[in-house]
């Protein structure tokens, strides 16, 4: 069978990405990349902004760099502030507290999923936006050759919250002149199955391995049927030009499922490193299908459980880059487990010195489980080096706004990790003047290597292409210093200084 | 040679922009005679960046303003003698160029106007081949299986993965978009459901109805039989012969590895087919170029997507066999579709999503009902509107006037009792007090899970889904241009200082009234006569007298109303929403947006709204009817 394969669409498609796994698909023991020390990106959102009181550190900056001020996380006795409680101390060496982020649009919408990894919201963006993760996702400047897993996109399903209605993912993939919410997994099992896949392989057995395969060539053979079908339909006279357009694109959608059937079926099982290991199939009492958690071990569990298995997943080689939603797009949650009767969309609504505390008590419980998966990450990846996990690592933890008031102005920023010794780490940052929230994720993406033409959808002229897997809000505001338009593309382009290593 | 090709080419480039004058006949151009002193160059005006800029935000994008066809003395005398519209400036030559662009602006439907011009010679608005929804796609796998349907919804309800529905209007049939979580999804879901029958005889026997594809060599007449009615089922119309023996040979494939295997096979490439995941509409008779009478069983499959949300059960399949699918046979299918239970759920379900019900917010605290879960609230809201909504439309056959001005209630909870202050011993269908005429007043409808009222997203939700008045998102700096407003205020008071600036007042100018008049009901839906300003303490720091007298513009006629009620009531029984209703059904039922080729098809639903006579179920009884339900044009 000949796969369906224009050359226009497939190239668009390149550019994008989303990682949905099969979850029922066999999968293979873990294999590592030739290159170890090659950099990732995590990124975890929590929502309803974060006060920056209780964010960041209350010292002195006493180190002036010329555009900005810093201090040296060290130098800090104790907890750096309420919201990076004492979990955090042992990481202080691999954190940047960023300050003075902004959104360089205005304020649209309240809550909004895309602004931590595409600096925009999904609203009314006046051009669709890939977010950064699903840039480096789909670039083959970061997989060389097919990875397993694209990306590892997980979420979580917050504390007694309704969050059926919500976005339910942080990151996005344009595709055609769409964009379109990246699936997430919210059930631990189903990540487990993704990543490590629901049962070893057999050994040993010529039979089951014959039927196996024989099982596995028929998998191959229906997805070809499957096209065959698709194209006899397409080719029917009665079938109008724009619905043949959408024939194709599910076509091209088969020719991308046909590559994971054949890659999954046929990769040879690699020996695992000797710091991969697999985790525990979780033990989740409740199957979390939009519905919520009511205890805070339950909430605890079903967290560190996704930790756990992108922290497996990242040293395992199975991805590069993961995101995980810790909670809902604008978490209502009551968390009575630390003494809270309001609902916290509600609280982060509210201007009174309880509220504020209570912001940041639940902030700085996720906060723990953040810290946990850090120091779970922070091994030594490359023993010659003694480089950990993490020091090869991008983290993120960000937000959909900087505080309860939907603000996109200060987003509260916590980066670790060196980055493969991209970043200089262990400092509180703090910009004089604003600085745009898209310089950040241009930041990241040049750690990874990735220049303009990697990502930017428009070029120096301004002009825009529909080709291109850009991100970022380039749209025209009524108030002209956050008109992306308004800068300059070299100011567009520009990493945030004094991050990366001179 | 090269010549005449040359000359040819010219002449194609001349041919191909010999119309451009009527696009530059939408701008006016300024001569040096016409225009302003320091203007030295002649200038054109863009008609639709002026609407843009100056109108849109009102009015709707221009292929759907509500202000087509309107002149230059209009809109001249709208902006010097409508309020809202007093800080809008411009020259006579750029009311000109508006009134061009509104005047060659297409329509693509939308809109609140209850004047439906029909041409019977148009034909139906275009239908594009679209997927099944998630909805759609569960229910018509629990039809399809529904002989071991315990094991199939165990296995939706746990193994199932579909990407979200985006929704439109609360409609979750309307972007209906592809990607590769999707497709992954759905072979999943067909791996899944093929291993499910297959691993087990027993389930084999009841999905194939015969004991025959348990036998160690399933014969080629076993197999045929199977697809003959299963393949009808997912097809949703027999499978031709060439199909047929593509299949056997899908069976076939598993051989030597067991029945199982053959089976899941079989199941897999069915569940996977575009016939299955698509409403391919390809077999009817041609009546003119691009358009379709669709065939019997194709109207069978757009009858029961239409009115259960799930491919058509065995009565109708049979009966489109036998006997094909007319007018009479349609209304029968329909009315018995209307008398099962899936239908009604997929009506009380066209209702949730036409008032945006099924995005309410649950309880943000629950210092007031101990105990409650917020999705426990979230659903007693909901049963309470199900169960009105069904006894209105199918037991009582209520008009829709009489719908929506319902004093009607359903109470079964101690949460709903005290929203309505009902006492301990009603139970069930009441009647509630004067204030709560129609379904506006129902608390689901005004519920946000708090106090706090929120006029604006009630005017807006009253604009956009009762009265299919377009509105624009805020601008992007509406937060920072209104005023502050001390919080000392009543929420009435506060929202009417903070939109006064003339940027928001356009769109205010017609949100407010509307939310307003519902501010004798709080963000819980209850009753109130006062509003207290309370601290972050908890301490009263003002009290406020409702008010709830307002206003409101219904087609060409204001009305003066006080509360929620009253303007419920007086809502309901307008034209404006008598049209509007008719849209939401239409868009419902079709899963499009009309265009003014479905005025007929339309007009003729909004006489049956907008008469007291005929019933809710008459509206949707039209649209059934229609040659816009019976035909495809492509």
């Amino acid at each position: 069978m000949k796969w369906y394969d224009p050359i226009t669409r497939r190239q668009v498609l390149r550019g994008a990405g989303a990682s949905l796994g099969l979850y029922l698909m066999p999968s293979i023991l873990p294999r590592a990349f030739a290159d170890e020390s090659k950099i990732r990106l995590i990124a975890a959102f929590t929502a309803n902004g974060k006060r920056g009181t209780g964010f960041y550190p209350e010292v002195d900056l006493n180190r002036d760099l010329g555009q900005a001020r810093e201090r040296l996380l060290r130098e800090i006795n104790g907890e750096m502030s309420f919201n990076l409680s004492e979990d955090f101390n042992a990481l202080k060496e691999k954190l940047n507290i960023i300050e003075n982020l902004s959104l360089a649009m205005t304020n649209r919408r309240a809550h909004s999923v895309n602004l931590m990894l595409g600096g925009y919201r999904e609203d009314k963006p006046a051009i669709p936006n890939t977010t950064i993760d699903q840039i480096l996702a789909y670039s083959n400047k970061v997989y060389t050759t097919s990875p397993q897993i694209r990306s590892l996109n997980l979420r979580c399903p917050g504390i007694s919250s309704r969050s059926s209605d919500e976005v339910k993912t942080i990151s996005f993939r344009k595709v055609g002149s769409s964009v379109q919410r990246v699936n997430t997994i919210l059930n631990p099992k189903d990540a487990f199955n993704l990543v490590f896949g629901g049962s070893q392989p057999s050994t040993g057995n010529t039979g089951n391995t014959q039927a196996a395969a024989a099982m596995h060539a028929n998998q191959k053979k229906i997805v070809d049927q499957v096209f065959g079908d698709y194209q006899s339909l397409k080719s029917n006279r009665r079938i109008s030009s724009e619905d043949i357009q959408t024939l194709e694109a599910q076509m091209t959608f088969l020719s991308e499922l046909q590559e994971k059937v054949n890659r999954s079926y046929t990769s040879e099982p690699v020996p695992p490193s000797s710091s991969c290991q697999v985790p525990q199939i979780p033990e989740i009492s409740q199957t979390h299908n939009g519905s919520s958690i009511d205890s805070e071990a339950n909430l605890r569990k079903h967290i560190d459980s996704q930790f756990d298995i992108i922290e497996a997943a990242i040293k395992c080689g199975h991805t590069r880059i993961a995101t995980i939603m810790l909670n809902a797009q604008s978490d209502k949650g009551r968390y009575s487990f630390l003494g809270i009767s309001k609902g916290f969309h509600d609280l982060s609504h509210t201007s009174s010195s309880s509220a504020f505390r209570d912001c940041g008590k639940i902030i700085r419980w996720y906060g723990q489980r953040v810290a946990r998966f850090l120091k779970n990450l922070d091994q030594v990846e490359n023993p010659s080096t003694g480089e950990t996990y993490l020091d090869n690592s991008i983290f993120l933890w960000g937000d959909g706004q900087a505080n309860g008031n939907h603000s996109t102005d200060n987003i509260p920023t916590l980066l670790a990790g060196g980055g493969a010794g991209y970043f200089k780490t262990g400092r509180y940052l703090k910009y004089d003047s604003s600085r745009a929230y898209n310089n950040l994720m241009v930041t990241i993406l040049d750690a990874f290597g990735l220049g303009p033409q990697d990502y930017e959808q428009f070029n120096l002229k301004n002009e825009y292409n529909p080709d291109g897997t850009g991100f970022g809000g380039y749209a025209r505001s009524n108030t002209k210093n956050r008109d992306w338009l308004a800068f300059t593309p070299e100011q567009r382009r520009a990493i945030l200084p004094y991050l990366k290593k001179s | 040679m090269r010549q005449i090709i040359a000359i040819i080419s010219v002449l194609a480039v001349l041919v191909l922009f010999q119309n451009c004058e009527e696009y530059k006949s939408q701008s006016i151009t300024l001569t040096e005679e016409n225009s302003p002193p320091n203007q030295i160059e002649a200038e054109e005006i863009d008609g639709v960046l002026v609407y843009n800029q100056q109108c849109m935000n009102c009015h709707g994008a221009l292929v759907s303003s509500t202000k087509r066809n309107k002149s230059f003395a209009l809109i001249d005398t709208a902006i010097l003698n409508v309020p809202a519209m007093s800080g809008i400036k411009l020259k006579p030559e750029e009311i000109e160029a508006v009134a061009l662009v509104l005047k060659d602006a297409p329509v693509v439907g939308g809109g609140e106007s209850a004047d439906f011009q029909c041409d019977p010679v148009t034909p139906p608005s275009n239908s594009k081949l679209v997927r099944l929804s998630n909805y759609e796609y569960r229910s018509s796998l629990e039809r399809i299986f529904y002989r071991i349907k315990p094991e199939i919804t165990q296995f939706m309800n746990s193994e199932l993965r579909l990407p979200e529905e985006a929704k439109k209007e609360g409609f979750d049939n309307h972007v209906l978009n592809l990607s590769t979580d999707r497709l992954e999804g759905y072979y999943n879901a067909a791996n899944g459901i093929g291993t499910l029958v297959g691993s087990s005889e027993v389930n084999r026997e009841k999905v194939f109805g015969s004991s025959c594809v348990n036998a160690s060599n399933v014969s080629d007449s076993c197999l045929e039989t199977f697809l003959a009615e299963f393949g009808r089922k997912i097809f949703r119309r027999p499978l031709n012969d060439t199909e047929i023996a593509s299949y056997i040979n899908t069976f076939k494939m598993g051989s030597g590895l067991g029945n199982d295997e053959s089976v899941k096979l079989l199941v897999q490439r069915l569940l996977l087919s575009p016939n299955f995941l698509f409403k391919v509409e390809v077999e009817g008779t041609a009546e003119s170029n691009n358009l379709l009478k669709l065939s019997p069983y194709e109207l069978a499959s757009r009858l029961s997507f239409a009115l259960t949300g799930a491919s058509p059960d065995d009565m109708l399949l049979e009966d489109v066999a036998e006997n094909g699918l007319n007018d009479e046979r349609l209304l029968f299918h329909a009315r018995r579709y209307f008398n099962s239970t899936r239908g009604q759920r997929h009506i009380e379900r066209f209702f949730r999503q036409w008032l945006s019900l099924e995005t309410i917010s649950g309880l943000d605290s629950n210092d007031m009902f101990p105990g409650l879960s917020e999705d426990d609230a979230k659903n007693q809201l909901l049963d309470e509107m199900n169960k009105v909504v069904n006894n209105e439309v199918f037991t009582k056959n209520s008009s829709y006037k009489e719908l929506m001005s319902t004093q009607q209630g359903y109470v079964a909870s101690d949460f709903l009792k005290s929203i309505y202050k009902m006492s301990s011993s009603e139970n069930g269908f009441v009647t509630l007090p004067q204030e709560r005429k129609g379904l506006l007043t129902r608390a689901a409808f005004l519920f946000y899970g708090h106090d706090d009222s929120h006029p604006i997203l009630r005017g807006v939700k009253i604009l956009e889904d009762v009265l299919c008045v377009p509105m624009d998102s805020p601008p992007a700096d509406a937060i920072a241009m209104r005023t502050p407003a001390s919080h000392l205020l009543s929420t009435r008071q506060r929202f009417t200082e903070m939109t006064s600036p003339s940027a928001c007042i356009g769109c205010h100018s017609k949100i407010n009234p509307v939310g307003f008049a519902f501010e004798n009901f709080n963000g819980l839906g209850m009753i109130r006569t006062q509003e207290q300003i309370i601290d972050n303490f908890g301490q009263v720091i003002a009290t406020h007298n409702i008010d709830a007298q307002t206003t409101l513009e219904l087609g060409d006629d204001t009305f003066s109303v006080n509360g929620g009620s009253e303007a419920g009531e007086r809502i309901a029984v307008s034209d404006q929403a008598a049209a509007c209703f008719s849209r939401k059904v239409f868009r419902g039922v079709m899963g499009k947006q009309e265009t003014q080729n479905d005025s007929c098809a339309i007009g003729a639903m909004y006489n049956e709204a907008s008469d007291s006579n005929k019933s809710v179920l008459s509206i949707f009884e039209q649209i059934i009817l229609s040659d816009n339900f019976k035909s495809r044009a492509y």
